[in-house]
């Protein structure tokens, strides 16, 4: 297992030009938090040229299915992307989740709003807001994540404590 | 009088039914009671099931019941709505790590945070080789 490779897959999606919303752990540390991550969650548009333009990114660095054996018939294509909704895959860059869809934000559309661009990399990326993570880790109810929505929530107070003071 | 009502889970958000008289049962004895509901009352948001659920505490203690809620299930708490249980967990929650981090760009932050990922990797390497040369 190796940390999430933020550097190398966050300008490469942009530099291709794909949509997307970075959500969960790198969402937190570009926020500030002080947590370990070991994959990438974007949250991708899924109109038809997105969709082509995730494909063109990712093909050189051989996209597969996280957790499949080896030597399923599976194609890394625009068709495949349609089929399905929330991929979660391992690539030459590490491992990578795109989700058509994220319990408690929705789509790419309807979490836009909540996003903000920041820049990272020497690029601009666009990641969930502070405030609408927590939303997402709260709606996704996992147990593990009470601890993530407690610091998130401290952040969410420091950053408010912060900007009122100056 | 309907015995049960509709509620949104704290926990996972999802629309669920209640019976009003079991969750009294379950909530009364709780010696944080008076406490949530403190908690509660100082938030700005309520958790409509919390809400309703402290209700049905205080009916059930008065020996009377209250009528059957509807919640909308896509009703997200606001971001700083005050969970009990989160309260809890945020109590341990350094803060001067969060101020750090708050001091330094989207960048710095992401370098701290692989500096930070390449200094575990190279304690499981380690680790791994100590058990290598222990094993015979």
């Amino acid at each position: 297992m190796t940390a999430a490779n933020f550097d190398e897959i966050l300008p490469l999606l942009v530099r291709n030009g794909v949509r997307f919303i970075v959500i969960g752990g790198g969402a937190a540390i570009a926020h500030g938090l002080a947590r370990t991550t070991y994959d990438v969650h974007v949250v991708y548009a899924r109109d038809a040229d997105n969709l082509q333009r995730l494909v063109t990114a990712l093909t050189p660095h051989q996209p597969y299915l996280r957790g499949a054996p080896l030597g399923l018939p599976f194609r890394w294509d625009e068709q495949t992307l349609r089929a399905g909704l929330n991929f979660t895959f391992t690539t030459t860059l590490g491992d990578l989740d795109i989700l058509g869809d994220v319990t408690g934000g929705g789509t790419y559309e309807q979490l836009l709003p909540f996003s903000e661009e920041m820049p990272a990399f020497g690029v601009s990326c666009r990641f969930v807001t502070l405030e609408k993570l927590i939303q997402l880790k709260r709606a996704a109810g996992r147990t593990k994540d009470l601890e993530v929505i407690a610091e998130l929530q401290a952040l969410l107070e420091e950053r408010q404590q912060r900007d009122s003071s100056t | 009088m309907p015995e049960g009502f509709h509620g949104v889970c704290s926990g996972c958000w999802s629309p669920c039914v209640v019976r009003r008289t079991a969750l009294a049962q379950n909530l009364a004895p709780i010696a944080a009671f008076a406490a949530i509901t403190d908690a509660h009352a100082r938030c700005s948001w309520k958790n409509p099931l919390l809400s309703a659920a402290l209700a049905a505490v205080q009916c059930n203690r008065q020996g009377r019941m209250r009528n059957a809620v509807m919640i909308d299930p896509h009703d997200l708490a606001p971001p700083d709505y005050c969970d009990p249980v989160i309260e809890a967990y945020k109590k341990d929650v350094d803060r001067t790590l969060l101020r750090e981090n708050l001091k330094l760009t989207v960048e710095e932050r992401f370098h701290k945070f692989k500096q930070f990922m390449k200094y575990v990797e190279g304690l499981r390497e380690a680790g791994r080789k100590a058990r290598e040369t222990r094993s015979p």
